[in-house]
């Protein structure tokens, strides 16, 4: 009779289809999309900047 | 055998299966029921999913993050191109409005140059032959209507007389330079650089009238704009200085971009053919150094042989 069963996945390295081919894309390319907001941030902070010494001028 | 409780327990196998085992009818009782949906419910409440049923709620949680940070770029996006857009319109209303001004600016001084020029031509007599004075200046000049005296009748058309030959040719010249300030790529960024140097007014006045004298005033007006340093060096002199600096510019460029100076052909009659005919060979004589041994042979031999004949030389 079984009692349990103990699922070691990707610790000793096997690949796992789900988590490597489904979860670690979509987790790579949420952090590119954070990334992307983040330099958009930055741009519009300088292009805040900008316009206000232009119309202070 | 004293009746006890029997456990069975599976954690592989269903209710079911566990009463078979237990020698039991497969269904179970409205109480097991109850217990086992119980426990069910437990496991849901306390994240105890299979594998597959967790992995797919995490990859729904990761894609609906994906979704909410995919509108938040889509929206930076949009603001940072509106906010591109305000800075550019402002920029691009500044730049403009530093042009018109300068050639405003460069338009006014031709034509108070023009009115000095009649007013110096014909004495005090000559505000008929005046151009007309402008709007703005005629609001600056505000007088009372009645120390106005009424022009004589004759003098009115004389009054709003076409341009005349010099304020073309300023007009063109002043279209020219446009022309060749808009065929610049950088023609923004050389006006805002030209226009960021501190000119005094008496100084612009100068340079304008400076400028409009020279014949080659569209090159030096190019010049002044396109070289920073130059023009940053005439701002920095006096009226006088800058004048003088402007005409020796003028004649320099005006040097560069001449023609070269024509050949002068000569109508004169082309010069007399060389002589044609077999080149004269002086003899060598026996004592020359430079004499082959052929030829000293040679003339060993007549030697001889004029001496056996008995001519003597």
């Amino acid at each position: 009779m079984e009692t349990g069963k103990v699922q070691l996945r990707s610790l000793y390295g096997r690949p796992d289809p789900v988590y490597d081919g489904i979860i670690r894309p979509l987790q790579y390319s949420n952090r590119l999309l954070l990334e992307i907001i983040e330099s958009y941030r930055r741009e519009i902070e300088d292009l805040e900047e900008r316009l206000a010494e232009k119309a202070g001028e | 055998m004293m009746g006890s409780d029997i456990t069975v327990s599976s954690t592989s196998d269903n209710l079911a299966q566990v009463r078979e085992a237990a020698g039991f009818s497969p269904e179970s009782t409205p109480e097991e029921q109850a217990e086992q949906q119980e426990i069910s419910q437990a496991r849901i409440d306390n994240g105890n999913r299979s594998s597959i049923e967790k992995m797919q709620l995490r990859i729904d949680r990761i894609t609906g993050q994906r979704y909410e940070q995919e509108r938040r770029a889509e929206a930076a996006e949009r603001e940072r191109n509106e906010l591109r857009q305000r800075l550019e319109q402002m920029e691009s209303a500044q730049t403009n409005g530093h042009l018109d001004r300068a050639l405003a600016a460069e338009y006014r001084a031709a034509e108070l140059e023009e009115r000095l020029r009649a007013y110096e031509q014909y004495g005090s007599d000559a505000y008929a032959n005046a151009p007309p004075a402008t709007p703005e200046e005629q609001s600056v000049e505000q007088i009372p209507a009645e120390q106005v005296p009424p022009p004589p009748p004759e003098q009115q058309p004389q009054q709003q007389a076409p341009p005349t030959e010099e304020q073309r040719r300023q007009q063109q010249r002043q279209q020219r330079f446009l022309e060749l300030l808009d065929k610049r790529p950088d023609a923004e960024e050389l006006v805002k650089r030209f226009v960021s140097i501190p000119v005094s007014p008496e100084l612009e006045r100068a340079l304008s009238q400076a400028i409009l004298n020279t014949p080659n005033s569209v090159e030096v007006a190019m010049h002044l704009v396109e070289n920073f340093d130059v023009m940053q060096k005439i701002s920095k002199l006096s009226p006088d200085q800058a004048q003088w600096e402007l005409a020796r510019l003028s004649g320099r460029l005006e040097a560069n971009n001449s023609q070269p100076r024509p050949v002068v052909i000569s109508k004169a009659p082309p010069p007399i053919p060389a002589l044609s005919g077999h080149p004269m060979r002086q003899s060598l004589g026996i004592d020359d150094p430079n004499i082959s041994q052929s030829e000293f042979r040679k003339i060993r031999d007549q030697q001889e042989r004029d001496w056996r004949r008995g001519v003597r030389r």
